[in-house]
């Protein structure tokens, strides 16, 4: 039982490698838009994970221990709506022309709500 | 041993997804480093389409994410509390929820018409003549 846990920790960590080492081919933005772009990618990777622990079947007294516990999706629904209307709000900055300092802060705080999301995907 | 059996279809059951998942965050990155990287090489912001592109993949992942809880099975909610409540109203009182109307009302003459079963059952015509035995005290 201890050798599957492990298999499946060890098969979550090489992906999560994977996926980091994607994050370091991602090029430094050189503008206001393409850091909301960039930061865009980056909430739809973490937007993913979330969506692939939903994906697992709901805990139960039956289920395995690979289950999406209902709390932990309310809390990521929480998270996520909240980076997804920063987000948009910068977006629509950067697609009319807002300030940089409207862009700088509005990125500021969409990239602050992302990291709160990535920090709530168990 | 049932438990191990159990963890082990579990992880089986959830791998495919947990593989593709890495599969798609791959794509994701590599797909936002390209139209980062030809934005930088043309000396542009990433364009309408592009926006589009991964506005339209996020909103995907997102409806996943919101997606409501799956409502139990029909074999989990209907247990036995369901089939006794079936046999009682239904079965218990002899109804046949499929069966045809013993009487039809019919909302033109505003009487009640008898269906032919009823009718080749109790053959009665208004104008026929009825005969009663006087009770004798």
């Amino acid at each position: 039982m201890k050798l599957l846990t492990f298999a499946v920790l060890a098969i979550m960590t090489v992906l999560a490698t994977l996926m980091l080492s994607g994050c370091a081919t991602v090029p430094m933005p050189q503008d206001g838009a393409q850091a909301v772009y960039a930061a865009e990618g980056s909430y739809a990777v973490a937007l993913t994970a979330a969506a692939a622990y939903r994906r697992l079947p709901l805990c139960g007294p039956d289920v395995g221990p690979a289950c999406h516990n209902v709390d932990v999706v309310e809390e990521l629904v929480a998270a996520d709506n909240k980076a997804y209307g920063l987000l948009t709000d910068a977006q629509k900055l950067v697609t009319v022309h807002g300030t940089a300092s409207q862009i700088g802060a509005a990125l500021a705080l969409a990239s602050a709500a992302i990291a709160d999301f990535r920090s709530k995907a168990p | 041993m049932n438990t191990a059996l159990a963890l082990a279809l579990n992880v089986l059951e959830v791998l495919p997804g947990v593989v593709t998942a890495g599969e798609d965050a791959l794509q994701l990155i590599q797909s936002t480093s390209a139209t980062l990287r030809v934005a930088q090489s043309q000396g542009r912001d990433p364009s309408p389409n592009e926006w589009d592109a991964i506005n339209a993949q996020i909103e995907k992942l997102r409806e996943v994410l919101d997606a409501p809880e799956a409502e139990p099975t029909p074999t989990e909610d209907m247990g036995v509390g369901a089939a006794f409540k079936d046999t009682l109203l239904v079965g218990g009182l002899g109804l046949d929820p499929e069966a045809e109307p013993a009487l039809v009302i019919s909302s033109e003459e505003g009487a009640l018409h008898p269906t032919e079963d009823q009718t080749a059952e109790a053959p009665l015509e208004a104008d026929a003549e009825v005969s009663v035995d006087p009770v004798t005290s």
